[in-house]
């Protein structure tokens, strides 16, 4: 589909307590992780992959580029999204998980950094972040029409198209396979990105 | 929600494509070829009538049980970046379980091989082939002498593995917190507590008839059996596979449990062309041969192999001897990737006393095993695998019986090491026949196997006075060494619905 994967730099995580980290029996329950995009210009946000490693909410804020000289104001897009439902057991802890713009609370045009905010309220676990984090930004808008042709035309001929709509993240035709006697090599008419 | 569309259309196309590999697509296929002769029809109305066909023919009612049963079996279609043993099981460190488990099995069989030079697969010489073939219905009389082999492993061992799981991000240390857990089973996955099962298990409540309960011959049968009876035939004649799953939760009459299940569990009323021969003229009843057959077959058999996408064991692979690590010299042993324990053929002898035709028993087996019984013996967090079994059994005794857990615990005999053989065997060669029957109807009815673990916890709970009286694990293990006297229905509605919490 058209996403593309937008390099970002994924500053350590600080953890948050109250107290001197060292000294303090109990282990931070709040964790943030900055991310950075720094060779890219303000992007449009598409979507959020990361894979869970016991972490139970999420919230996530973003910075974003201002037309106007007022400095950039940090908002919440995101706030306490559960990925855990039971904070103490296994369920939801190791999972893959993606995030959409649509899921967001603000619009994402034009995104400068991002800040996420993970929180892990039980204390059983030794540690716990987010692993494989990768942030993509819509690909080229326009076609992806998908040509299907069969080798073996039948007299009446039988053409499939299907104009893919970039909200989807894979082709539409699936639903509705199109019965061809032998495998159909399918011809890209758009360059594929990625 | 745009996401969920896109997730449902991908469990259609998943689903299209599983099934157009199948038998049932090819039959479909020619039925629709052979229905353009019939009058109703029409060229321009092509793809409609042919629906309508389907529809009166009941070819649509087949396709809706395969789609039921695609839907039950496999589990959804996981993110598209989890790779695939994610989809195995998506936990780390039981995935490593598992796989350590599975290298010492292969070890000890491998040096048993060794030590008795028998090579682990050869192809069988001719003289041997037509031998079998003519002892194929007597198999269960003239067997080699199996003396000097030991079974690969027992669930004995299979349930040290299970009580050294370990977690390497949880809390394990010395300090008890609020969560220690006190039985055997130490990693915290999630399991239902009683009022999520009475909602799981609703149709096993006081105000609902159950079969095992309200035919008995004190109960008037116009109450309930009657009625019921004649719904198992509607669903029966319907051939209506999710129907079936909802009846049979109520429990199934004996008359109609073998077509309700092989309707249940979709296997195809065609015989197969399996190893089995077809010339089967003496219909009598001696199981062991049934056993030797099915289970011969079964070893043999790669369809099982399938199975593997979703379970978290994986077959073990071996190499013709001199191509070691050359992918194409590889071959799965046993050739259905499932290596058998001590016990293992507890899970086919119930199956003989429904099913009297050897391919159809064959198939109902098959398809149980790859649906249910694999779980019982693979290391995994799925909800009705044994480690959650075990961990909601001893949850379940430990929130609603302290005093007797307690006890139990004190005295050094921890509840799951008597009702671990149990649940393994999913009660097989443990209760008397028609009651385990009854037990697997509700298996089968709601797709999940945690009625084990709750069926084990009331059976302590039937027992509980004579368990706190005992001083020794052996004199406990003497207590619950007999239960074929126990009725399975009136325990679990009692445990369930008429304990108070």
């Amino acid at each position: 589909m058209s996403r593309v994967s937008v390099p970002c730099h994924v500053k350590g995580t600080v953890a948050l307590q109250v107290g001197d980290v060292r000294t303090s029996q109990g282990r931070p329950g709040v964790l943030v992780i900055d991310v950075t995009f720094p060779s890219v210009a303000p992007f449009e946000l598409q979507e959020i992959m990361f894979k869970n490693y016991y972490t139970a909410f999420l919230t996530i804020r973003v910075r974003q580029h201002t037309s106007t000289h007022t400095p950039a104001k940090w908002v919440t897009c995101l706030r306490d999204y559960c990925l855990m439902p039971d904070p103490h057991s296994e369920e939801g802890a190791q999972e893959y998980v993606s995030l959409f713009k649509h899921q967001m609370l603000c619009d994402m045009g034009k995104v400068l950094e991002l800040r996420l905010i993970l929180r892990q309220p039980s204390p059983l676990w030794l540690s716990f972040t987010v692993e494989e984090l990768q942030i993509y930004q819509q690909g080229p808008k326009d076609l992806g029409i998908w040509l299907q042709v069969s080798p073996t035309l039948p007299a009446s001929g039988q053409y499939a198209f299907a104009l893919q709509s970039p909200s989807m993240t894979f082709p539409k035709w699936l639903s509705h396979p199109v019965p061809c006697e032998q495998p159909a090599p399918l011809l890209e008419v758009s360059p594929h990105p990625g | 929600m745009l996401q969920e569309e896109s997730d449902l259309a991908l469990i259609i196309a998943q689903i299209v494509q599983k099934l157009k590999g199948s038998t049932l697509y090819a039959q479909l296929e020619r039925q629709a070829w052979a229905s353009l002769q019939r009058p109703e029809i029409k060229l321009e109305s092509l793809k409609e009538d042919i629906k309508e066909f389907f529809k009166i023919s009941g070819w649509e009612k087949k396709l809706q049980n395969a789609v039921y049963s695609e839907l039950n079996v496999f589990p959804l279609p996981s993110h598209p970046a989890a790779p695939p043993e994610h989809l195995k099981e998506p936990l780390v460190y039981m995935r490593k379980a598992q796989g350590s488990w599975e290298k010492r099995i292969l070890k000890s069989l491998n040096s048993m091989c060794t030590e008795l030079s028998i090579p682990l697969a050869r192809k069988r010489p001719v003289g041997e082939q037509k031998e079998l073939l003519n002892k194929w219905n007597e198999m269960g009389t003239d067997e080699p002498d199996l003396s000097l082999f030991r079974p690969v492993y027992a669930p004995k061992d299979f349930l040290e593995v299970l009580i050294n799981l370990r977690n390497p991000n949880y809390e394990n240390g010395d300090s008890h917190s609020f969560r220690t857990h006190l039985g055997l089973i130490q990693v915290p996955l999630k399991v239902k507590d009683i009022p999520e099962l009475k909602e799981f298990f609703v149709e096993l409540g006081l105000t609902a008839g159950q079969l095992g309960i309200d035919d008995s011959t004190q109960v008037p049968p116009e109450l309930f059996e009657n009625e019921h009876v004649r719904i198992g035939q509607k669903v029966l004649s319907e051939q209506d596979s999710a129907a079936a799953q909802q009846y049979i939760r109520q429990g199934s009459p004996t008359a109609l449990r073998a077509e309700l299940w092989a309707l249940i569990l979709n296997t195809s009323s065609q015989p197969e062309d399996v190893k089995l021969t077809a010339s089967n003229d003496d219909y009598y009843f001696v199981f062991e041969d049934y056993l030797y057959q099915v289970l011969l077959c079964f070893s043999r058999d790669t369809s099982v192999l399938g199975h593997f996408a979703y379970n978290s064991a994986s077959p073990p692979k071996s190499y013709i001897r001199g191509k070691l690590g050359l992918e194409e010299y590889a071959v799965f042993y046993p050739p259905n990737g499932v290596i058998p324990f001590h016990g293992f053929s507890m899970y086919v002898a119930p199956l003989c006393f429904l099913y009297h035709e050897p391919s159809k028993l064959y198939q109902i087996f098959r398809e149980m095993y790859v649906r249910f019984f694999f779980r019982l013996h693979s290391i995994s967090s799925h909800p009705s695998g044994i480690v959650s079994l075990c961990l909601l059994f001893e949850t379940l005794l430990q929130t609603y019986l302290p005093q007797l857990f307690y006890h139990l615990r004190e005295i050094g005999a921890q509840p799951l090491r008597i009702s671990f053989k149990w649940m393994v065997r999913a009660f097989s060669g443990y209760l008397a026949t028609d009651q385990l029957l009854l037990l697997w109807d509700r298996i089968l009815g709601y797709n999940s196997l945690e009625i084990l673990a709750v069926l084990a916890a009331a059976v302590f709970a039937f027992r509980a006075v004579n368990l706190m009286e005992v001083t020794s694990l052996a004199a406990a293990e003497a207590v619950l060494a007999d239960l074929s006297t126990l009725k399975v229905m009136p325990l679990l509605q009692i445990f369930l619905f008429a304990t108070v919490t």
